[in-house]
């Protein structure tokens, strides 16, 4: 937040001739990352998926002889194991495991070479469509990182005000705006907000409509439940290294990190949500003849909404815990200087950065409850 | 009767359960509900329903819980597909409509009125009302200023910016009776619409229900368990029995000939005096005295204007010209509650 001074200009009239800049910034930034970047994003999602479902026949014959490999590996070590193993009373000690020449043909030629190939042959088709999304994080750092601190403190205060409408959480974001900015945390907590505000719009895009199919369709809930489980359930350093194997320790990285990790409870929420739309207004909105598009617009989802905003609340709880293991793959921000802290043994620098964490997650939470809180009140007075 | 018929339902059988096509072979094999359920764990939801219902009357459908009466009122809007039967309105299958057919059925021709409201609780009265026009794809301003008409028709002038859940229960009601006005659909179905209400309001909105019905002569079909209700508002009656079809027909036909225990138990506790007409009674053609009584007045009102002279005849009045006569004795007898004996046996209850 440091590139801009009063200083540097020497008049005010030349500081406000660059204001009609930063509102374009401000438009822009979003705008550019809304319309070009994310749209890019999807559509060379598209062609990825184009080019490896015809790239199928080749990967498919790649995976039976290494599935041939591993099951002739299989067959043969067993018929070892069963040889060789010690069958005294003796070895009751240890569980027999498996010989460590199959362990490493499971390990290597089951997992980690056919990841190695996918790697090898899509990793620069990955790196294609994960540029976008690059760009589009630095579009937002750039974005907030350029706007001069008073307009930037406003803005915050202001979003605080509408969604929350309590002052207490106004100046609840203030101190935190305050503590931020006294310690010099400014830039990390931008790069921290870019972070978070595009981990949660891509959190959103993909998981209500994945929430609305789940609720639409209990095969497909019952499909998924179980990777919804596993994403939240798998310590998320596992899934850190094929990320870093895809796309490098780079921000991106750190991006598809969160979103893995946060995802869930926004995709769980929306299809309780759904589901728990009485039935009653269901079976209204059939009888008088509503499509399934009319019953999803103007029933379900309206009705489901307060839970919907339960999971966004905790998706974003989610991504800002995450910020400091996604720093281990290269998110930059906040969380990176935990972990610098971390490795210098540093407490009063981990504790500031933790803390300025700690306060950003407090106000979002504080805030997005009372404006989900409001959202059903007007609907429940009265009986 | 002269009237055309309206919903036509033809051998209408429903099971429940994970092989419905193949517990129905039992039915048809003369299984009852109680062994269908004990033998081939099926629940028979309605079994071999037969009934006619002619355009422009309150045809009541009766029965406990329990007895198939809401199930089959979904079989008409097709909420609930059948196992087998047919449901014709105006001679069409509604069950071989497709999808979009059977949309337009519900949009236009049969709105319905549900037991718990079943309003939208984030949609204000006006928007409530408006909901099924607003699917037809009627513009919001055009939707709204028709739906106006019908919440100023059931008294709820005023409250249009109201949420559901700051109205009262017989209010909100009185939102699921506009919103299924609203879309001007010939055939109304009500499920069971004024039983969650408190006495008073019930009686309130049958009222409210009988004035509409006077002006707007559609074809109701309502679900109820109270026999009152049913007396009071309704055309014809049906009685249902564990899914099966138990009597049917003009009301007094029931209270003064029920076909069996279960109905005579029914009708036991009922005011006869006050459900039973004239018409029902008297012997037609006779000549009477000179009391004289109109056919459509109750038996507790012709019996104030018989008691001074208990051994003549009345005569019995049509538009003013005498067609019978009505005997004290008769008269005596029908209002008398029906013996233990015949209307023991209380199974049912």
């Amino acid at each position: 937040m440091g590139d801009l001074k009063f200083d540097e200009f020497g008049d005010i009239w030349i500081f406000l001739l660059t204001v009609p800049g930063h509102l374009f910034n401000l438009v822009f930034g979003l705008g550019k990352f809304l319309v070009i970047s994310l749209p890019i994003t999807l559509y060379q999602f598209v062609i990825w998926l184009g080019l490896t479902l015809i790239e199928l026949p080749v990967t498919l014959f790649k995976f039976a002889r290494v599935v041939l490999l591993a099951g002739w590996g299989t067959i043969k070590n067993l018929y070892l194991f069963l040889v060789t193993n010690d069958w005294s009373w003796n070895a009751l000690n240890d569980f027999p495991s498996l010989p460590s020449e199959f362990r490493v043909l499971l390990n290597l030629g089951g997992i980690n070479k056919p990841f190695d190939y996918f790697a090898g042959s899509y990793g620069f088709a990955v790196k294609e469509f994960i540029l976008p999304l690059r760009r589009a994080m630095n579009d937002l750092r750039d974005f907030i990182d350029f706007m001069p601190w008073p307009i930037f403190f406003a803005l915050v205060l202001l979003l605080v005000f509408w969604v929350s409408r309590k002052m207490g959480v106004v100046l609840l974001a203030l101190a935190a705006l305050l503590f931020i900015g006294v310690f010099g945390l400014m830039e990390l907590a931008s790069q921290t907000f870019s972070l978070m505000i595009l981990s949660i719009i891509l959190c959103v895009l993909f998981g209500i409509p994945l929430g609305i199919f789940m609720s639409a369709s209990d095969a497909v809930d019952r499909a998924v439940k179980p990777i919804l489980d596993l994403m939240q359930t798998m310590p998320s350093f596992v899934y850190l290294i094929p990320v870093l194997i895809l796309f490098g320790v780079s921000p991106v990285a750190g991006l598809i990190a969160v979103v893995i990790y946060a995802m869930p409870p926004v995709v769980r929420l929306t299809n309780l949500g759904i589901r728990l739309v009485p039935f009653e207004v269901v079976e209204a909105s059939h009888a008088f003849g509503a499509t399934y598009i009319q019953r999803l617009f103007g029933t379900l989802i309206p009705l489901a909404l307060p839970n919907v905003f339960a999971g966004i609340n905790q998706t974003i709880m989610m991504a800002l815990a995450m910020v400091v293991i996604a720093a281990l793959v290269g998110a930059p921000g906040l969380g990176a200087e935990v972990l610098s802290a971390q490795g210098t043994v540093n407490l009063a620098r981990g504790l500031q950065s933790g803390t300025a964490v700690a306060l950003i997650a407090i106000v979002i939470d504080r805030s997005l409850y009372l404006y989900g809180d409001r959202m059903q009140q007007h609907r429940k007075v009265g009986h | 009767m002269s009237q055309n018929i309206k919903v036509s339902i033809k051998n209408l059988y429903k099971v429940f359960g994970s092989n419905p096509t193949e517990a129905l072979q039992h039915v048809y094999d003369g299984l009852g509900k109680v062994e269908l359920l004990a033998q081939h764990d099926h629940v028979l939801g309605l079994n071999n329903i037969n009934i006619d219902i002619p355009e422009k009357r309150v045809q009541v459908i009766m029965g406990l819980s329990g007895s198939g009466k809401s199930t089959l009122i979904r079989h008409l809007n097709r909420l609930i597909d059948p196992t087998a039967g047919e449901v014709e309105v105006d001679g069409v299958d509604v069950l071989k409509m497709n999808p979009s057919a059977l949309r337009d059925l519900r949009q236009k021709k049969m709105s319905m009125v549900f037991q718990k409201f079943a309003l939208m609780p984030h949609r204000t009265v006006s928007d409530n009302v408006a909901y099924g026009l607003m699917l037809q794809g009627i513009r919001r301003g055009e939707a709204k200023e028709r739906s106006q008409k019908w919440i100023d028709r059931v008294g709820l002038t005023g409250f249009e910016k109201s949420y559901p859940s700051q109205l009262s229960g017989g209010m909100q009601q009185r939102v699921g009776l506009a919103r299924a006005l609203a879309t001007d659909a010939d055939i109304l179905l009500m499920d069971e619409a004024f039983s969650a209400l408190d006495p008073l309001i019930r009686t309130d909105m049958q009222d409210v229900l009988l004035e509409l019905q006077a002006e707007l002569n559609k074809t109701i079909i309502f679900i109820t368990h109270d026999l009152d209700e049913a007396l009071r508002i309704g055309d014809d009656i049906a009685i249902l029995r564990d899914g099966g079809l138990v009597q049917q027909g003009d009301p007094q036909e029931i209270v003064l000939r029920p076909i069996d225990e279960y109905v005579s138990d029914f009708i036991m506790d009922i005011n006869r005096g006050r459900v039973l007409k004239v018409r029902s009674l008297m012997n037609a053609g006779e000549k009477g005295g000179k009391v004289e009584v109109d056919q459509d007045m109750a038996l507790e009102d012709a019996m104030q204007k018989m008691k001074d002279t208990p051994n003549e005849p009345a005569t019995v009045l049509k538009d003013g010209k005498a067609v019978g006569a009505l005997d004290m004795r008769v008269l005596i007898d029908a209002i008398e509650r029906p013996a233990p004996e015949t209307a023991s046996g209380n199974v049912y209850r």
